[in-house]
């Protein structure tokens, strides 16, 4: 699940492989500060999603290289060749739609569309109130439709 | 999602969410390569490099100088000390200034005044 949720949120397995073995790794050292007050698949979705978050912020400020691409065409290219993807045109199109969604939108896109996660947990995970996470997902279900009817045209 | 939330969907997405994202999970002998490599990532300790005791002892009798030095150091002209942190208005400065010194001062700049500006300036 961590993996997919990784995959769906750096649309890159090669990140992914780095940002979970960093989760990982953050787990394992803290796992005496998990109090047991939330689920471990809590836990960890918040320490992954964090590390995402991070690794898409570095990759930004090191991504000098990605100014001449725009986020849909680096999203499309990296997974027609990734070996994790196998999905037809259409999944392609909405895997394009959702690179354009800021990182944080995208992340809970990704909990509520793909994971059905119910906004307290994704409130859990990302801090954030449950009233700006449906917020959130409203605009983000609204980018992605425009971006998809775009494509569909 | 609740039904409700599912009908409120795009019809465009709500066809999308019945199908699979179109993402592969990988293989359980990645999992164990990675939790293998997240163990021993994990497990390596943090290196903390240590001073060897002299050196640690030298530093520490070099601050406890520094602190020294600082403390009996005879106290400096606060006076001072405050005319320089507030700078005094032109009013204040126009003030110190004796007749004599602005005469001097007239003396020697009189070819450079600008005769011109001063018959324009109105006099007071």
């Amino acid at each position: 699940m961590l993996h997919r949720h990784l995959l769906r949120m750096l649309q890159s397995s090669a990140d992914v492989d780095d940002v979970l073995q960093n989760t990982f790794v953050k787990a394992f050292r803290n796992l005496d500060k998990f109090r047991g007050d939330s689920k471990l698949s809590t836990w960890l979705y918040r320490i992954a999603t964090n590390e995402a978050l991070s690794w898409l912020r570095s990759r930004q400020r090191r991504g000098q290289r990605f100014l001449s691409e725009g986020h849909q065409e680096m999203a499309q290219r990296q997974l027609s060749a990734d070996p994790y993807f196998d999905g037809d045109a259409a999944q392609l199109e909405l895997q394009r739609a959702m690179a354009t969604l800021p990182d944080k939108q995208r992340a809970v896109f990704v909990f509520r569309y793909f994971d059905d996660l119910p906004y307290r947990e994704i409130s859990e995970i990302t801090g954030t109130s449950e009233g700006a996470l449906k917020a959130s997902y409203h605009l983000a279900v609204k980018k992605v439709e425009e971006k998809l009817k775009a494509y569909v045209q | 999602m609740s039904n409700k939330e599912m009908r409120e969907l795009p019809e465009i997405l709500r066809s999308l969410k019945g199908r699979s994202d179109g993402l592969k999970s990988p293989e359980p002998a990645y999992f164990e390569a990675l939790a293998k490599a997240s163990l021993e990532e994990g497990q390596r300790s943090t290196v903390v490099r240590k001073l060897p005791f002299r050196q640690l002892l030298a530093v520490a009798a070099a601050i406890l100088l520094l602190i020294g030095v600082w403390v009996f150091s005879p106290a400096g002209d606060t006076s001072a000390d405050a005319m320089a942190a507030e700078p005094l208005n032109s009013e204040e400065l126009l003030d110190q200034l004796t007749a004599e010194d602005i005469d001097a001062y007239i003396d020697d700049q009189l070819y450079d005044f600008e005769s011109e500006l001063y018959a324009e300036a109105p006099l007071n």
